[in-house]
């Protein structure tokens, strides 16, 4: 039931994003969605991940776009309905798209006898502390490559941020 | 700490590249040759150590990361690639005043990267390896800045990060099927890994530029300075291709899923565009990136014998890469020379009659382009026949002909501009360039090297079977 | 679950407070508002430029660093959090020793950020 109600609220929150016409709006709809996600991620005991969620998506990426939006320096006015080339296209490989995911789904909650592999530790796998722990003893080497990997970003974003 | 020593040939590049990184901030005015001096340095010190844990042998990292003798072999011929790519830079970069430091050390963080590709036996290492070498490619496709480069740059940054979104998503459906993300984890349930092998091949097959996968490439070939290009058609593609490697054979290993056919069709199909998309091509940048895709497709055939046998493939595969990175290398290399210090000259008329204004030049240009084409007495050919040959040992016939039919084609377009060199008039009058050192000197070892692997392959060979 | 229902009270509250103060407004203000009122003021004249503007490319990259260091500040939280727990058990060492490389891989990056001086604004280099 909770589930159902997360998912409408996502989908509502999506829709608003996608349909409002000034940008800013959107984007403060994006962050009601992210954050009906974050809900979504704490009821499937993912609460590392769903903390994650808030601080970098609800909060670093959102500045991000809010930058880009004031950057582009989007009047509400210039986003009118626009009809793309190739739309039927797009419009068809997203149907065949939804076919796919939704049959897919259907397929396997028929096949149910297919088990899923069940989370180790029962209900309590997914909690800061464990997940934490995994992430500093047993994935100790990829935890310090990503610093690296953050590096390369942080050169490469200084780089292209630079103008010129 | 006998780890740490084995790991020595990965940890000195980002060591390298960090050092660089803060000299080039901290003091300015240091010189772009004494930067990239350090830099050949440091890779010459990790193929030295690279070479040394190749002889001492296999030592295993806790879980996530294995040190065999192809992840030595890899790093030996990725730092050749990137010594090979910065040397080859030198002029193209100090002509346009481009900045040293973030060059050099966003290719020494590729190297990394393409070595935590090689070294990877779970999806996370693999994963953030593939990531390191992607950012820094996607920013130095848009390293000159002007318009096609930034072009360059967000078309690939756009499609490459599509791409590892749908690998990731390969990768977590392969966690839901088994329950771990090493590589070699045995399924518990079929229809997911099923799932989660289309979407990790899919993901794979657009970071080799695969059939389907590949229309991103001649843009973001094009569009790239030329150095990055020639990187991009040696490193990133040799990094992509082990990586490939370690996942089909970490995979098939504790799999019963036969996907030979899929392979199959995605070699002959990406062979077959690659080469017939770069028949009428007019500028040399673009008909290269379709070569490089036509050559993919003949690399993929290693990974159709892998199922048979495994140590066969690595060795023909790494060979073909080895072969490829000299010769392209060497072609790119030759654009570079001709290069001028504000535009690029890669179009057929701009190589016209190279053959009469400086013969040398034309002469190598001629080499490296025989040996793409796979003519008997160069690596390109070797390469080619062994990896035919493991084909053909396995009873791929079919597979086998469409390939040779399908080197008969490229023959066509590799002569165009050798036929423009020796027999055409040059259209305008440019004086070509003061003598380029570097670029020479690189020029120099590729041919050496391309003659030396297609007259004496057999020590390379046997050094890569192992 | 039951540890988020102090966020959920949080939440109740910001909307309730948020909520009252635009209906106390709304009804203590004064209500007409007209499209002219709402205009930007500019002497009297009628408006000539856009208010808005396009900010400087900077700030981008500003938000750029913001966000990879938001990563680093993400991944270091239960470092922090469960450090005490992980002396406990005996890993005290190794862990520390691992977050410090991890930062210490960073602080290469905040050392060139502030030498490539894009921090300086107004030398526009």
């Amino acid at each position: 039931m909770i589930f159902y109600l997360i998912a409408f609220g996502i989908v509502v929150t999506a829709i608003l994003t996608i349909a409002s016409r000034n940008s800013v709006v959107s984007a403060l709809w994006l962050v009601a969605c992210l954050f009906a996600q974050a809900i979504l991620m704490v009821t499937l005991e993912a609460h590392l991940v769903a903390a994650m969620q808030v601080l970098l998506y609800a909060g670093a990426i959102m500045v991000l776009i809010l930058f880009v939006i004031m950057l582009l320096n989007l009047t509400p006015k210039e986003l009118k309905w626009k009809f793309i080339a190739g739309e039927r296209l797009i419009l068809g490989s997203g149907v065949i798209y939804l076919a796919g995911v939704m049959g897919l789904a259907l397929w396997i909650i028929y096949k149910k006898g297919a088990s899923f592999v069940p989370a180790a530790g029962g209900g309590t796998a997914g909690t800061v502390e464990a997940v934490g722990k995994l992430l500093l003893t047993k994935y100790a080497l990829p935890f310090e490559l990503v610093s690296v990997t953050l590096l390369v970003a942080i050169v490469g974003a200084i780089l292209t941020g630079r103008g010129k | 700490m006998n780890i740490l020593i084995q790991s020595l040939p990965l940890l000195i590049m980002p060591a390298v590249a960090a050092f660089i990184l803060l000299i080039g901030a901290m003091w300015r005015r240091i010189s772009g040759e004494s930067l990239l001096i350090m830099a050949v340095a440091g890779l010459v010190a990790a193929l030295f150590f690279g070479w040394q844990g190749f002889l001492a042998g296999t030592a295993s990292f806790p879980a996530d990361i294995i040190f065999d003798k192809i992840f030595y072999l890899t790093v030996i011929i990725i730092a050749i690639a990137l010594a090979l790519a910065m040397l080859v830079s030198y002029n193209y970069l100090a002509e346009r005043k481009l900045p040293w430091p973030e060059y050099l050390a966003l290719l020494l963080f590729a190297g990394f990267g393409a070595g935590l590709m090689a070294a990877g036996t779970d999806f996370i290492v693999l994963f953030i390896g593939l990531e390191t070498i992607s950012i820094a490619a996607y920013v130095l496709a848009g390293y000159t800045r002007d318009g096609s480069s930034k072009e360059a740059s967000i078309k690939y940054f756009l499609m490459g990060a599509f791409a590892s979104a749908v690998l990731l998503f390969g990768i977590a459906f392969f966690y839901g099927a088994t329950g771990s993300v090493l590589l070699s984890a045995a399924p518990i349930n079929k229809l997911l890994m099923v799932l989660a092998l289309a979407l990790i091949i899919s993901g794979a097959a657009f970071k080799v530029a695969a059939f389907p996968f590949q229309w991103w490439t001649p843009d973001v070939y094009e569009g790239s300075p030329l150095p990055v290009t020639a990187f991009f058609a040696t490193a990133v593609k040799a990094a992509a291709f082990i990586m490939l490697f370690r996942i089909v054979a970490g995979i098939s290993g504790g799999l019963g899923l036969k996907f030979e056919s899929l392979l199959i069709a995605l070699s002959v199909a990406t062979m077959t565009f690659g080469n017939l998309a770069a028949l009428f091509q007019e500028n040399i940048k673009r008909m290269l990136a379709y070569s490089s895709i036509a050559h993919a497709g003949y690399m993929l055939i290693a990974f159709v014998v892998l199922g048979k046998d495994a140590n066969l493939a690595g060795a023909a595969l790494l060979f073909y890469i080895l072969a490829y990175i000299v010769m392209s290398m060497g072609a790119f290399g030759v654009l570079i020379y001709l290069s001028g210090g504000e535009k690029e000259f890669c179009n057929m008329p701009d190589v016209a009659g190279l053959g009469r204004r400086s013969p040398w030049l034309a002469a190598v240009f001629g080499l490296f382009l025989l040996s793409l084409a796979g003519f008997p007495p160069t690596a390109g050919f070797v390469a080619k026949f062994y990896l035919f040959k493991s084909a053909m040992a396995h009873g791929y016939v079919l597979l086998v002909i469409a390939a040779v039919i399908n080197s008969l084609i490229s023959v066509y377009y590799y002569m165009r501009p050798v036929v423009a060199m020796y027999f055409g008039e040059f259209q305008q009058e440019r004086s070509l360039p003061k003598i380029r050192y570097s670029v020479a000197g690189v020029l120099i070892f590729c041919a050496i090297f391309v003659i030396i692997l297609g007259l004496a392959p057999a020590t390379i060979l046997a050094i890569l079977s192992h | 679950m039951l540890s988020y229902v102090p966020v959920l009270i949080l939440f109740i509250f910001a909307l309730l407070l948020g909520g009252a103060f635009v209906f106390l407004s709304y009804f203590l203000g004064r209500p007409k508002k007209t499209t002219t009122k709402l205009n930007p003021y500019e002497c009297g004249v009628e408006q000539a430029t856009l208010p808005r503007i396009p900010v400087n490319i900077k700030f981008f990259a500003v938000a750029l660093m913001f966000l990879l260091f938001d990563v680093e500040v993400a991944l270091l939280y239960p470092w922090a959090a469960y450090f005490k727990s992980m002396v406990s058990e005996g890993l005290g060492t190794f862990v520390l020793i691992e977050g410090l490389i991890f930062i210490g891989i960073l602080f290469v990056a905040l050392v060139y950020i502030f030498r490539t001086g894009i921090l300086h604004w107004e030398n526009g280099k």
